[in-house]
């Protein structure tokens, strides 16, 4: 039996991260399903740059696939908002990672600072042992077992390890974002992301074009499975036809978006949930890697304090969730509620709004503007609004 | 239901949203357990379309 502080379940961003904050202070263990990090992807791979700043990590060009300078939103019937105004600061400068060098790299800095890493091994359950827990895995052929003072979720949108500790993390279906994307080739696009609105082409979601380097780029498409007839694969072969995208797949992605926001409890006795495992995904864009590696990274320094002072009792270690929800909890919050109103837009709706922003220009557009003007073609959204805009 | 493995990404969404935590998803490989109600929402679930 190996006997350790921290056992992270998942070596994503998200579990390196923690990993990476742990491992100097304490005997940190990380188990990985699969033989390689970071494959296969299950991303469109956009991220911003302010994140790295905010984590104190040092950007490996390597895993940067291309840098891109602003945003672009595209109506139903093309019409085209391109949010790079002073005001999106935020989306004014971002990436297109390369998550297969990525998340392996994070992997790396977990690795050189004491996080014992093992591949290719299954997580297969947990048990209480007094203040511990003792965890069974499965390494190629060979039973393993660890027992460790605090356990890290960082096991993705299917989180077994959360649901062995105690909590419901099943995900109610009608907060699934279901996705699939191709890479391509003979995408050729400026350094903008482009997403892609209207009920026919993404019901309930989008679809997007992420450019990478070169001339290829993600392109795809995410659906609430339960408003629609068909798979996101119909809707993205759909979607690639319609833009009249002659170049050829190199790479087929699928996976599945919490855009449920965070479960009810992300800490219990002794576990710390981060990442997809916690929902923390943006309900509205799907984007998670920002919230999996600030998450990871408050799990891990919790985890640490929570150790010197022998303590990791839920107590203590809801620390973790004070810390996540004051970095971006506000964000969770305002895109659930936000989801919700995008999902009743009309392609109508869309186009309008997207003409709206066009003549205000985005740079004088603040979010009260948007409201009033949808406030003011559905008297109906004004309740959600109401709803929105609550502190 | 049937899972059509020729199709599987193995992305895990349907095991994600099953309400009797029926579906394990590993590497490379899909099961069904016993606890399985055939209530379909995994069948909903799957981008690819490979589960009926």
């Amino acid at each position: 039996m190996r006997e350790c502080d921290v056992l992270v379940v998942g070596a994503g961003p998200a579990g390196s991260m923690a990993a990476r904050a742990a491992a100097p202070h304490c005997d940190v263990v990380v188990l990985e399903k699969r033989a390689q990090i970071g494959v296969p992807k299950q991303c469109a791979e956009g991220t911003s740059d302010m994140l790295f700043e905010k984590l104190n990590l040092r950007v490996d060009p390597k895993w940067i696939s291309r840098k891109i300078k602003f945003a672009r939103l595209v109506s139903p019937s093309g019409v085209r908002v391109d949010l790079k105004e002073e005001k999106f600061k935020q989306l004014k400068f971002g990436y297109v990672l390369e998550r297969k060098k990525f998340d392996k790299g994070l992997a790396e800095i977990a690795a050189r600072n004491g996080a014992d890493m093992f591949l290719r091994t299954r997580y297969l359950g947990t048990n209480r042992d007094n203040q511990h827990i003792i965890v069974k895995a499965r390494q190629f052929n060979t039973d393993l077992t660890f027992k460790t003072k605090i356990i890290i979720a960082a096991d993705g949108i299917m989180s077994q390890v959360a649901r062995d500790m105690g909590l419901n993390s099943i995900l109610d279906i009608r907060h699934l974002e279901s996705c699939c994307q191709y890479e391509m080739t003979g995408v050729d696009r400026e350094d903008c992301i482009e997403l892609y609105f209207g009920n026919e082409i993404a019901p309930k979601g989008y679809a997007w074009i992420f450019p990478k380097e070169n001339d290829t780029a993600n392109v795809g498409v995410g659906i609430l499975p339960t408003k629609t007839q068909y798979p996101a694969k119909h809707y993205l072969d759909k979607f690639v036809q319609w833009l009249g995208l002659t170049g050829k797949i190199v790479e087929v992605n699928a996976g599945g978006v919490p855009v449920s926001g965070p479960l009810k409890k992300t800490y219990a006795d002794n576990l710390l949930v981060v990442g997809d495992a916690g929902h923390l995904a943006n309900p509205i864009t799907g984007g998670g890697i920002h919230t999996a590696m600030l998450s990871g990274n408050f799990a891990g320094h919790v985890a640490v304090g929570a150790l010197e002072k022998g303590d990791v009792s839920e107590k203590t270690l809801k620390q973790y969730e004070t810390q996540w929800k004051a970095e971006f909890g506000r964000e969770l919050d305002l895109s659930f509620k936000g989801r919700f109103i995008l999902e009743e837009f009309t392609d109508q709706d869309f186009d309008d709004t997207a003409r709206f922003m066009n003549e205000k220009g985005m740079g004088q557009l603040g979010a009260i503007d948007l409201v009033r003007f949808a406030i003011g073609r559905h008297p109906r959204f004004a309740l959600k609004f109401a709803s929105f805009l609550k502190p | 239901m049937i899972v059509e493995k020729d199709s599987c990404m193995y992305c895990g969404s349907c095991a994600s949203v099953c309400p009797s935590n029926a579906i394990i998803v590993t590497d490379y490989d899909i099961q069904v357990t016993d606890e399985c109600t055939d209530c379909k929402t995994c069948v909903q679930a799957c981008p690819m379309g490979a589960i009926q």
